[in-house]
């Protein structure tokens, strides 16, 4: 092929000699140019190449360690925190030293190696607890032609005895029932023996029982017919009791006091037809004195500011159905009254009512009323409160200070008593129609649903009594049955 | 303060001024601070019971007897002293 372009070439220069030479003869004389004309060859002789190298991926290296350990450094910032000592002054601290050690040294010869305290184990140490379970049921009744109850139950002072007294449930006129008053003791197993250790025979039904709260034979009972009657069972021979007093109608609460009078008990005792009894018993209970009376006048007889010189002592009084004192002023108490009054009474209040300058008018002030028939009142073991329920179905918390009650708990049924937890101090509990005693808290009203006192045998709870010592409580009905109920004295509130 | 911490059966002995800020201690660091705080305050509280009860009193001595201690504080205007006793020691 390069030959031949060769050999093309070559023939092409001769071709334009032998032209150029006829031209230079034939344009001598003009004005034509002849000048040869130079041009590239378009053929070009470069050769292609192609890179024909191996293709091959990179090689990579991995390396995996085994047991790698990471490590972290963290550094924190710190301020460097000047310490303050706190400056005082020398001599003053030398004083205060020199006179506070001796005293200081004194206590501590006293207070090391005493045995004070070495016997000494805390009653509230015990876990809270709501264990509560039925111990004992019986029922001694014998069904007569009245039906019966059980009008109330007492522990004695030493919480080894329980006093059972009976009562009608419904009188139409004047009770002349014979009833009796029995007694209980208790096992060393806290087992209740179920016969009666002793009987008394009582003339009429009894209303209020209540044994004494230091001297374990001393026994009071309020009765139907209006007769108070103190007994002192030391005497096993003798069952005469003490005749204390004759109310005009039924007694309605009867109460022991010890700070009335110095080194002598005091029986306060209540009746349907407004008076109120304080007696003084000396004598070994032997003799009893009547100190002061009291009667509750009608509202309406009564200025706001409770002078009382208005009632007459001849006017029937408005019928009290229950009281209590304050557990912090001894002279102050609450009454509640058959028309729902609740009244602020003080026995040391010296104005008497017009017509016997010996009866005293106690009302100094009157709280929120009731719509129903108060039926009982108890004081706080150690707030300045108390609760009271009446047939409205309410029961209501009030401050002694204050007219208004704080709060009123709405109930399903009628609660005819109510009773303060032996142990915690913020509960109380109320029963009444129903087979159930319900525990309220009385800081903030609510009922306690995981404590209950419920039997299916009770019909209506009718009494109820704690024994602290044996960490108990009896509860008796309107059949005439008898509980004893094991309780915890830390009730979770 | 020797003296008190020398006798028979005292744990510690701290001295606090009126802000509850212990001034001298025989006791640790952690311990001390505690003891200063929640005593100081209790000081103070009986104090103001002992007042409210009858303005004319004022607070010269408190025990405190726990399970493991006697803890006896003489309150100042300015000091307070905290003992620390194990009556059992």
């Amino acid at each position: 092929m390069k030959y031949k372009f060769c050999k093309v070439g070559k023939l092409l220069f001769i071709l334009y000699l032998y032209h150029c030479t006829i031209f230079e003869q034939d344009n001598m004389f003009t004005d034509k140019s002849f000048e040869p004309v130079g041009f590239e060859p378009q053929i070009s002789n470069e050769k292609t190449q192609k890179a024909a190298n191996i293709q091959t991926e990179n090689v990579v290296y991995e390396s995996e360690e085994v047991q790698v350990i990471e490590t972290k450094n963290i550094e924190t910032q710190t301020v460097n925190k000047t310490v303050k000592v706190p400056q005082y002054n020398y001599d003053k601290l030398a004083t205060f030293l020199k006179r506070v050690t001796p005293g200081v040294m004194q206590f501590l010869d006293e207070q090391y190696g005493s045995s004070a305290f070495n016997d000494y184990n805390l009653s509230g140490t015990g876990e809270p607890c709501t264990n509560i379970h039925l111990v004992n049921r019986l029922n001694n009744l014998v069904m007569s032609d009245f039906k019966e109850k059980i009008s109330d139950v007492t522990w004695s002072a030493g919480g080894g005895t329980l006093a059972v007294s009976h009562s009608a449930t419904y009188h139409v006129t004047w009770c002349d029932d014979l009833t009796k008053i029995e007694f209980y003791n208790l096992s060393k197993d806290d087992q209740l023996i179920s016969t009666p250790c002793k009987t008394l025979e009582v003339p009429s039904c009894v209303t209020s029982l209540v044994y004494h709260p230091e001297e374990p034979s001393i026994i009071v009972a309020g009765l139907f017919n209006g007769d108070v009657l103190v007994w002192n069972l030391r005497d096993e021979s003798s069952v005469t009791p003490l005749q204390v007093c004759v109310h005009g109608d039924l007694v309605s609460q009867v109460q022991w006091h010890l700070k009335i009078f110095n080194g002598f008990s005091s029986l306060i005792t209540s009746s349907a037809e407004g008076y109120i009894f304080i007696h003084k018993l000396t004598v070994n209970f032997t003799q009893s004195t009547l100190s002061k009376q009291y009667k509750i006048a009608k509202e309406m007889a009564r200025p706001q500011s409770a002078s009382g010189s208005r009632e007459r002592a001849s006017e029937a009084g408005l019928p009290i159905t229950c009281f209590d004192f304050s557990s912090k002023d001894h002279s102050l108490l609450v009454v509640g009254t058959l028309c729902g009054g609740l009244y602020k009474c003080r026995i040391d209040n010296d104005i008497s009512i017009q017509g016997d300058e010996n009866i005293f008018d106690p009302v100094v002030d009157e709280y929120d009323r009731h719509k129903g028939s108060v039926t009982c009142v108890k004081s706080a073991p150690i707030q300045n409160l108390f609760v009271s329920c009446a047939s409205d179905k309410e029961i209501r918390i009030y401050n002694f200070d204050q007219p208004a009650s704080l709060k009123v708990i709405i109930v399903e049924n009628t609660v005819v008593q109510l009773t303060w937890h032996f142990g915690n101090q913020n509960i109380f509990l109320a029963y009444g129609a129903g087979s159930e005693v319900k525990f309220f808290n009385v800081n903030n009203g609510r009922p306690l649903t995981k404590m209950m006192l419920y039997s299916e045998s009770r019909e209506n709870t009718s009494c109820l009594n704690f024994n602290p010592k044996r960490e108990m409580v009896a509860i008796g009905d309107t059949r005439g049955n008898l509980e004893i109920w094991k309780i915890p004295r830390n009730l979770i509130p | 303060m020797k003296r008190i911490q020398s006798h028979k059966g005292v744990v510690g002995t701290i001295i606090v001024n009126t802000e509850g800020i212990p001034i001298k201690s025989t006791m640790d660091n952690t311990t001390t601070v505690q003891y200063s705080g929640l005593i100081s305050q209790l000081s103070d509280k009986a104090r103001s019971v002992i007042r409210d009860l009858d303005p004319t009193n004022d607070l010269t001595f408190l025990r405190i007897r726990s399970k493991k201690h006697e803890i006896m504080v003489a309150p100042d205007k300015e000091f307070i002293l905290i003992v620390v006793q194990n009556p059992i020691d």
